[in-house]
């Protein structure tokens, strides 16, 4: 199992005057290796807090997250930032490349923040190879804005890959696509989280992405119910 | 790939943040390089003029009013071979051309010898030459070939204070013309004492102004370059006649100790009776009237004498009241004498001088106003004769009293004292031709030194006793016990005091630095906002790479270098700015600023620690003020970094944070006010730091109310323009209050200093800075007469003024001391000293004491000295405060007469007085302190006629030759107040450019705030306002800040100007702040509408498309 979510307890308050509203409420969650799951439901329901409770961006006010074992809610941010940097990819609705490097910068990115001394060479090799796969080749020079938006959630993708993580989450990687990029992007997400063997979160409105997944947590009667 | 490059790639990108806060260190690096390079500046100025006046001269022996031979300069000289020592004589003089088109009152004349040309290595050899300085040359417009006379008052054989001192008015001159000026590097600027005025120096060979000055072989200032063990030489080979003493052979078996000052001081008396025993002091006095009977013998010589004197006459000691007579005086009346026997009774009177040279009669019967004193009657008992032609009886036991040897008639000797000379008889001319100076009255040592002793000595001579007595032992004896400082001469380490002078004189660099302060942290403060919104520009970035699993650490590391090149380029940049910036003051203090300047040509200079201290302090606020702004934001969690809200608005405060502000609050306002009457009983730094501080307090309990009020209570309650635009400052409260601290604290520090210029006070009230006084006069030569006496004034030719148009009140004043003043920027190792009559200016309630509830006797807090005996002085508040580094109850180390440490205590202040740059004593401990100063030098007048210009041509026709300068005591105080006004214009320029970069911050968030919310402004613009109201709508935000910034800071002024100004009268300059508050709101204002009207020029649609 690479992540576990027991008896999760979240609230938010918004604003002084406002009564705080609970989230989630003794929300359970398991995921294993290699499966894919989507989260799906209106805005507002808690989808994205689920998404960066896993992702450990956001702490649980009770409960347990547990990844590869490991207890995660008791870990300081130090510790938290080596669990991502290691083994979880992000994908977001807008891409967030850093504009001022190129696309083969953005997409080794995230080996930065791995403290281990990692051959420069090879994670370039390792980069273009990924956007190779990606049908990037001729454009790892390339600036983000010299893309197109499709592309650039490619490089989003590819860049969530380059640490080899246990689990990529991906919140709405659609959302700023035409429904063909989109489903293009998907295919390749999860292609490229099968041959990785990583397990993949999509969190989604549209109904036919989520339907690709493994598995299905919807929002019903103000909770997430796996169907 | 490294975090390296990722900031540099990030610095390239961002490359307009970049170039900002590059400029914004460049200007704080600029203002505070410049500022250190000012007082750099400055210092060289100093050192080079300090350097100037002394040449290599490091130690110098000033013999005050005493002379010692050229024969002890040459015995040094010969002990240190190599090294320079020089003896000169230099007098204050006057110098004008024979047709007085061209005058100068304030001169030195200098009579120097080959070695002082060497020690400011001038090559002049000539015997024949007449050289003035250059700052005199072109002062005077004289040049080589132009006629001058140069005039000096003759330096008697003692001090004119003295009893028969002889005549005063005696000139000497000096005329030729002019055959070298001299420059400021070659010893044109020769002065022993630390003051960057220029003097005004003439030079002529040594010989000729000792042959012209009656002063043949003798020298009153010695100089020498750097030697080892000066003290001891000097100590070690002075002779007697270095003493002004010489021995006379009187009596068989005894010699006698003389000497040309006529007294003996009591050092020199005290030693020789302790190293030789068998000795025996005399002194002989000019007795005006021996009465026996209704018969009086005028001008005699009374003596007195111990066992040993009256040995050698054959009579037995005179006991306290007994006398005995030169048989002289027994004979008839028509012989002239008294026809006086034994056991009769005697009276006698005599002159005494008080300190201000004035004489009364003792022994008349009378008391100052005339009438009948029995107490002051000199009664003696006849207890023998001495036969008038006994061997032992002659003129011998009498001193060479000036112009008594040369006087052909007892009429004519010039003592100094007024003669009657209607009551000099034949017989006693008779006697005179016979007998000379012969004492005619014998009397008790100790009665006659208790009537005739004085400052200057209690005895005129000192028998020895021959046997036992060997010359040479006797003067390595007196060596032994007398230091040359002990008989009023003073060895003075030039070389320390002048670089004393330059290293503790104002510090123009913390000066100007602080003058600039503002702008510095306006720049600073320009640099965090510019850092705050580099940051959070990029937030989702940030927030993206801390989901990647970058640490916070990291996340920081990348920003910082990013920051740190601009940062550190900048402050580099900025070390040359700052010499730009160096350069333009100084061209303001040669100009626009002079007054600071107080003449002085400032030269460019520099030191490398002010570079490097200016580089790391910049650098190091730079990078703290960045690490604040990229702190605070990367401190947020990642999930709220991805939030693209964040920074747009605020979460509400807490109760916890209302509870702590509203504590803070009360706080601030409490202990603000507190300082207000904290400061009433601070003086200096302190009551400046108080003043300050409780300013600040004030102030950020308003900014504090505000920040509440935005938090809490800016809700839309009517909507309209305005209060959209006023309640969309509380969204980002941090960035509103950065806004309304910028300019309120400008606003404060620009309007209290402000408040603190001085103005014109009216001259006509006793308790103005000017005392009441109409002029504040000096003079280069003392003045020893009673100016208000109306037969001194007639000497003079100012007759026709009574005593109701003009009063003189005169000081003492210590010469050889330095001005402690603004108009002094060197520091004075010796402050002026002044001596006065306390009851004069506590009878006039003259000048304002600093504490408020001062009360008229002040003064005479002057009279008497504390249990500890320290001697109670009174100065200038900014002098003691600024130029000593004092404060009431401090204590002054100074040098007497004597050479002795003395203390004085500082026991009042006086607010912005003519009286700068002095410390005041009284006249009586003046003269304890510094015995052989005589006459006057400083005068307070005051006068009531209506024609000041008349008033101040005829006193100084009238006092010419005694170097008079008269100037009107308003336009003195006003010389003293520019400086501190230049100070105040210098920060009000600075201060003004900080609130202009304080605007332009203002700007910034401006731009800042219509970036962020573009999308609210093009949905407004969609739903039907015009561009004209969304400007409105920005305007008013800021303008909203702004006004309450301006309201904050005056009030704050107000609250913290008005118990200090209430309770020192202060001329608060209400016209002036009201011009300067309004021009900094127009500017403010128009600052808004420029930066609103230039970022909202965009097409404001595109938002709304994007969304």
């Amino acid at each position: 199992m690479i992540v576990e979510l027991k008896d999760i307890f979240k609230s938010y308050s918004e604003g002084e005057d406002n009564p705080r509203r609970d989230i989630l409420d003794s929300f359970n969650l398991s995921i294993n290796f290699d499966e894919s799951i989507s989260i799906v439901g209106p805005s507002g329901c808690g989808k994205t807090t689920l998404l960066n409770i896993l992702g450990t961006l956001d702490k649980p006010d009770s409960g347990e997250v547990v990844f590869n074992g490991e207890l995660v809610t008791n870990m300081n941010d130090d510790q938290l930032s080596k669990l991502r940097a290691e083994k979880i990819g992000f994908i977001f609705q807008s891409h967030h490349l850093l504009p001022q490097i190129s696309v083969i910068e953005n997409v080794i990115l995230p080996t930065l923040a791995v403290n281990s001394k990692q051959n420069n060479t090879i994670i370039f090799d390792e980069a273009e190879t990924l956007l190779s796969e990606v049908g990037l080749k001729n454009e790892v020079n390339k600036f983000p804005s010299q893309l197109s938006g499709g592309e650039k959630q490619r490089v989003a993708i590819v860049r969530s890959l380059i640490n080899k993580p246990n689990l990529v989450l991906a919140d709405e990687p659609t959302g700023s696509l035409d429904k063909s990029r989109g489903e293009e992007i998907i295919d390749l997400l999860k292609s490229l989280c099968v041959n990785n063997q990583t397990s993949l979160v999509v969190v989604t409105h549209d109904i036919e992405i989520a339907s690709q997944m493994k598995r299905r947590l919807c929002f019903k009667n103000f909770d997430f119910i796996e169907s | 790939m490294s975090i390296l490059r990722l900031s540099i790639k990030g610095l390239i990108y961002n490359w307009r943040l970049s170039v900002c806060l590059l400029l914004g260190t460049f200007l704080a690096s600029s203002i505070l390089a410049g500022s250190l390079l000012v007082g750099d500046s400055v210092k060289k100025t100093l050192k080079l003029k300090a350097f100037e006046r002394i040449g290599s001269i490091h130690y110098a022996l000033v013999t005050g009013d005493r002379y010692v031979t050229s024969n002890f300069v040459e015995t040094l000289s010969r002990s240190f071979k190599g090294d320079q020592i020089s003896g000169i004589l230099r007098f204050p003089g006057t110098l004008n051309t024979p047709d007085k088109s061209i005058r100068s009152n304030t001169i030195n004349i200098n009579g120097v010898d080959s070695q002082f040309w060497r020690l400011f290595e001038n090559d002049i050899s000539s015997d024949d030459y007449i050289a003035i300085n250059q700052s005199l040359a072109e002062q005077k417009n004289l040049s080589i070939g132009d006629r001058i006379v140069v005039k000096y008052e003759l330096p008697g054989r003692v001090s004119k204070d003295a009893p028969l001192s002889g005549e005063t008015e005696k000139i000497g001159s000096i005329s030729g013309k002019i055959t070298n000026i001299i420059r400021p590097d070659k010893g044109g600027q020769f002065n022993i004492l630390a003051e960057q005025k220029s003097s005004l120096n003439v030079f002529v060979p040594l010989s000729l102004l000792q042959d012209e000055s009656n002063k043949t072989e003798r020298c009153n200032l010695v100089l020498t370059s750097k030697i080892n063990g000066l003290d001891e030489a000097l100590d070690n080979h002075w002779k007697l006649n270095d003493l002004e003493l010489s021995y006379r052979t009187t009596h068989t078996g005894f010699t006698e100790l003389i000497s040309e000052r006529v007294f003996i001081s009591k050092k020199v008396e005290d030693t020789v009776r302790r190293i030789h025993s068998e000795s025996e002091p005399i002194i002989s006095y000019l007795i005006n009237d021996i009465i026996f009977n209704d018969t009086s013998v005028p001008y005699s010589v009374g003596t007195g004498i111990g066992n040993m004197g009256a040995e050698l006459l054959g009579i037995n000691p005179p006991t306290k009241n007994d006398i005995v007579l030169n048989s002289w005086l027994a004979e008839n009346i028509d012989n002239g004498g008294l026809d006086v026997k034994l056991n009769d009774e005697v009276n006698l009177t005599f002159y005494g001088v008080t300190d201000s040279r004035e004489f009364k009669i003792i022994g008349d019967g009378l008391d100052d106003d005339g009438k009948e004193n029995i107490e002051d009657v000199l009664s003696f008992k006849v207890t023998g004769f001495i036969d008038k032609d006994n061997e032992s009886l002659s003129k011998k036991w009498v001193p060479d009293f000036p112009g008594l040897d040369t006087a052909k008639s007892l009429a004519s000797w010039e003592s100094g004292i007024p003669l009657d000379t209607k009551k000099i008889r034949d017989v006693d001319e008779l006697y005179w031709d016979k007998y000379r100076s012969t004492p005619k009255v014998f009397m008790n040592l100790d009665s006659a030194q208790k009537l005739w002793g004085n400052r200057f000595g209690m005895c005129t001579s000192i028998l020895m006793n021959e046997a036992d007595f060997s010359k040479d032992q006797f003067l390595e004896s007196l060596r032994s016990n007398i230091k040359l400082t002990d008989v009023g001469m003073s060895k003075i380490d030039v070389y320390h005091n002048a670089v004393s002078s330059y290293e503790n004189s104002l510090d123009f660099g913390s000066l100007f630095a602080s003058l600039s302060g503002f702008l510095i942290i306006s720049s600073l403060l320009l640099c965090f906002i510019l850092s705050s919104f580099g940051v959070e520009s990029r937030s989702i970035q940030l927030g993206a790479l801390r989901s990647f699993g970058f640490t916070v650490k990291k996340i920081r590391l990348i920003l910082i270098l990013e920051f740190i090149i601009p940062l550190t380029l900048g402050s580099l940049f900025g070390l040359f700015g700052g010499s730009i910036y160096t350069k333009l003051a100084l061209a303001g203090f040669d100009n626009i600023w002079s007054d600071a300047a107080v003449g002085v040509n400032f030269v460019y200079g520099y030191e490398k620690s002010s570079f490097v201290t200016c580089f790391v302090m910049i650098v190091f606020f730079s990078y703290f003020v960045a690490r604040i702004a990229i702190n605070k934001l990367t401190k947020l969690s990642p999930k709220n970094l991805l939030n693209s809200a964040v920074g747009i608005n605020e979460t509400y405060m807490s109760s916890k944070t209302s509870i702590v502000k509203y504590l803070l609050l009360i706080a601030c306002f409490a202990f603000g006010v507190t300082l207000i009457f904290l400061s009433k009983s601070l003086q200096g730094e302190k009551l400046a730091g108080a003043f300050f501080g409780s300013g600040f307090l004030i102030m950020l309990g308003f900014i504090l109310l505000f920040s509440i009020y935005l938090k809490n209570g800016a809700k839309i309650k009517k909507l309209n323009l305005f209060r959209i635009g006023s309640t969309n400052a509380s969204r980002k409260t941090s960035r509103s209050l950065a806004v309304v601290s910028t300019v309120s604290l400008g606003i404060f520090l620009v309007l209290s200093v402000n408040a603190f210029r001085l103005g014109d006070e009216p001259t006509d009230s006793n308790k103005s800075g000017t005392g009441g006084f109409e002029f504040f006069a000096t003079s280069t030569l003392p003045v020893y007469e009673n100016l208000n006496s109306p037969k001194i004034r007639d000497k003079f030719g100012i007759e026709d003024y009574s005593i109701e148009e003009l009063k003189f009140y005169p000081l003492r004043t210590l010469l050889n001391s330095e001005e402690a003043s603004c108009q002094n920027l060197s520091f004075a190792n010796n402050p002026r000293i002044l001596g006065l009559n306390p009851e004069d200016l506590s009878k006039r309630n003259s000048f304002r004491f600093t504490t408020s509830n001062s009360t008229d006797s002040n003064w005479e807090l002057l009279a008497n000295k504390t249990s500890d005996q320290l001697i109670p002085a009174i100065g200038d508040k900014a002098s003691v405060m600024w130029a000593m580094k004092k404060k009431i109850g401090d204590t002054i180390e100074i040098i007497d007469g004597s050479g002795s440490p003395k203390s004085l205590i500082i026991v009042g202040l006086l607010e912005n007085s003519i009286l700068q740059g002095s410390l005041v004593i009284s006249e009586d401990h003046f003269v304890e302190l510094f015995p052989t100063v005589g006459g006057y030098n400083t005068f307070l007048i005051d006068s009531e006629s209506k024609n000041g210009n008349t008033v101040s041509e005829d006193l100084t026709r009238g006092l010419e030759l005694r170097g008079f300068d008269l100037i009107n005591s308003n336009l003195r105080l006003k010389e003293y107040s520019n400086v501190q006004n230049t100070y105040i214009s210098i920060f009000s320029v600075l201060g003004g450019l900080g609130v202009l970069v304080g605007t332009l911050g203002v700007g910034i968030i401006i731009a800042r705030s219509v970036l962020e919310r573009r999308n609210e402004l093009s949905v407004m613009r969609a739903i039907g306002f015009n561009r004209s109201k969304i400007k409105k709508v920005i305007l008013y935000e800021h303008l909203f800040l702004v006004s309450i910034g301006l309201i904050i800071g005056v009030i704050s002024s107000i609250i913290t100007i008005s118990p200090s100004s209430l309770s020192t009268s202060q001329q608060v300059p209400i016209f002036l702040l009201l011009t300067m508050t309004l021009t900094i709101v127009i500017g403010s204002f128009v600052f808004c509408y420029l930066a609103t009207q230039i970022t909202i020029k965009g097409k404001l649609l595109e938002g709304i498309r994007a969304e």
